[in-house]
């Protein structure tokens, strides 16, 4: 799966867009680390990513990508559920082991890196910063907090 | 110094090509990063003149390469004005050595006064090459704070001696400073603005506030004195009786091994931060490590590398266990190269100046400013191996690991600076070494 396949789905699973998933001047490489990571052989069953891949070029030639995800990627049980992980990758920066339910309480989880945890998205649409890391400035939480970053659209 | 006049080398422009910033070209980028691209002819010469601000080209679009390149010249500029000679009728380098303009400048000893009082005028108290060094860490209260700021500790060189430390500002910061009684305590307290420093501007032809800190090593045994730009300097360490430190003064030549340059610009507000290295401090993480290093030695395989020295520490010691430094991130392709071309003008001034021992470490700036308040710093983590020692991230599993927050980021630390009083302070921690006014007595 290439970089710009992966951002294009990215926005359409999270509902933010491309300036946030892969900024035109990008310090943080993120969607570059999470990609490595799905691509890691072991993270991810053999030919999964390649079906996945496949499956979002359909929807994206479809000419509405949302719709082309609910029908290509989300009715698949297999693909559906790599999604909802990419999902949950991008919001908590956390990997859940694909073999285990979503409706199973005892996760084996991964928190892929610091910059993941910190780049999570969940963070920006509560309008909070991530626990244990902050940029504001000292006294932040004296004043009204400032207005949250782009927000999903769809 | 604010003349534009351009003093060129040899009489010679040097067409400086600027070539084979490594591409780093990613998918959804607009910009080309071509080697053709990216063969572009910068026209570099030696001049006086500091840099007000950083000029992108609407072309630029390439974070990595095309726009990084442009604060790279930046930073070299300001490197070669502040290091100007102060007789501004010679050029840099042109005697081997020479006095610079940013010795000039005040030193924030003399304008954070111990009783909280006015700091003379600017133009009092210039000390040039007649130095006072007082700092044995990068920030100025390394030795007597009870808890140190992430791992700061001293930088103990080959010959077992201190680094020392200094702190100047231009004009421009210390005009803000005065004329708002920023110097003491109660003067920060009544100062009921968001402080803002000026920001330097090309349409205006404004400067902005700059900082300069600056590390020194007292010359000895194995430095080679051409390679460095030296000074001689007063050294006092002020007595801590509580770390049963005795004050003594002694007279040495230091040779300068660091130089940050803090910046405010006004469309960098989080200002430009660049820091240079004499090219002899350290090896860099998985390269060969051969050669004399200030701040390393090959044969000393049982000591912890960019480790802070165990304590007690005590600068009047004799015999202390050097630090083992190594560049944790190896410096930027294109910075090099740069790095390079500004070397060969160093050299057809004079083929012994001292400033060609001198390297760009790397450029920091806010890639959206507007994103308040750390704007986005990249490169996102950034050291220098004298001021930053002990925090250039870990090494796991034979890479480096870094930390945000933890791992040193010129913007990521300053943007947590405050006033005496817990205000955001513009990034500069300067304002918390002042002192407050004692109610004179009835």
């Amino acid at each position: 799966m290439t970089l710009n396949d992966f951002a294009n789905l990215s926005v359409v699973l999270t509902g933010y867009p491309l300036s946030t998933i892969l900024p035109q001047l990008d310090t943080q490489h993120q969607a570059q680390e999470f990609l490595d990571f799905l691509q890691t052989p072991g993270n991810v069953p053999a030919g999964e990513m390649d079906n996945l891949a496949t499956a979002w070029q359909k929807a994206a030639a479809s000419g509405d990508p949302v719709q082309g995800v609910k029908t290509y990627i989300m009715a698949d049980a297999t693909l559906a559920r790599l999604a909802q992980n990419i999902i949950m990758l991008w919001y908590l920066g956390v990997w859940y082991d694909l073999g285990t339910p979503l409706t199973t309480s005892s996760f084996a989880i991964q928190v892929i890196s610091g910059k993941a945890y910190k780049n999570g998205l969940a963070w920006g649409t509560m309008g909070a910063h991530p626990m244990g890391y902050s940029e504001e400035n000292f006294g932040y939480w004296n004043t009204v907090p400032p207005a949250l970053n782009p927000q999903p659209s769809n | 110094m604010r003349k534009t006049k351009a003093i060129f080398a040899g009489a010679v422009v040097l067409a400086i090509f600027v070539s084979f910033y490594a591409c780093h070209n990613q998918a959804g980028k607009t910009g080309s990063d071509s080697p053709a691209d990216s063969l572009k002819t910068v026209q570099t010469a030696l001049r006086d003149s500091l840099p007000y601000n950083v000029t992108i080209a609407k072309t630029d679009s390439v974070l990595d390469t095309q726009i990084r390149r442009e604060f790279d010249k930046f930073s070299w500029q300001s490197f070669i004005a502040l290091n100007w000679p102060t007789d501004s009728t010679q050029t840099i380098g042109q005697h081997g050595d020479n006095n610079t303009v940013w010795e000039t400048w005040k030193e924030n000893y003399q304008v954070f006064l111990p009783d909280g009082g006015k700091p003379e005028s600017w133009d009092t108290a210039k000390q040039g090459r007649q130095k006072l060094l007082v700092q044995v860490g990068k920030t100025p209260t390394v030795l007597t704070d009870v808890t140190q700021p992430f791992l700061t500790g001293p930088l103990i060189d080959q010959n077992g001696q201190y680094t020392r430390f200094q702190i100047v500002m231009n004009r421009e910061m210390f005009d803000y400073i005065d004329t708002n009684t920023l110097y003491n305590y109660q003067g920060q307290l009544n100062f009921k603005k968001t402080i803002d420093f000026p920001g330097g501007d090309n349409p205006t032809k404004t400067y902005g506030a700059i900082m300069v800190k600056a590390s020194w090593k007292i010359m000895g045994k194995g430095d080679d004195p051409a390679r460095f730009h030296t000074a001689k300097a007063t050294i006092h360490v002020p007595a801590i009786p509580q770390r049963h430190i005795k004050d003594t003064t002694f007279q040495a030549v230091v040779g300068l091994v660091g130089l940050h340059i803090g910046t405010k610009s006004k469309t960098n507000p989080q200002w430009i931060w660049s820091t240079f290295e004499q090219v002899d401090n350290c090896p860099t993480f998985g390269e060969p490590d051969n050669g004399h290093y200030n701040f390393y030695d090959k044969s000393a395989t049982g000591r912890k590398v960019n480790n802070k020295p165990d304590e007690p520490w005590d600068p009047n010691r004799p015999g202390q266990t050097p630090s083992q430094i190594v560049r944790y991130t190896p410096i930027f392709s294109g910075t090099k190269m740069l790095t390079d071309s500004i070397h060969k003008l160093f050299t057809a001034v004079n083929p012994k100046s001292v400033w060609q021992y001198y390297e760009l470490v790397g450029t920091q700036w806010p890639v959206h400013a507007s994103q308040l308040p750390a704007g986005d710093p990249f490169p996102v983590f950034m050291a220098n191996a004298t001021l930053e020692s002990y925090i250039q991230g870990t090494v796991k599993d034979g890479k480096v690991v870094y930390t945000q927050g933890v791992t040193s980021s010129c913007i990521g630390c300053h943007n947590g600076a405050t006033t005496l009083g817990g205000r955001t302070s513009d990034f500069t921690y300067l304002l918390r070494t002042a002192a407050a006014v004692k109610p004179t007595k009835k």
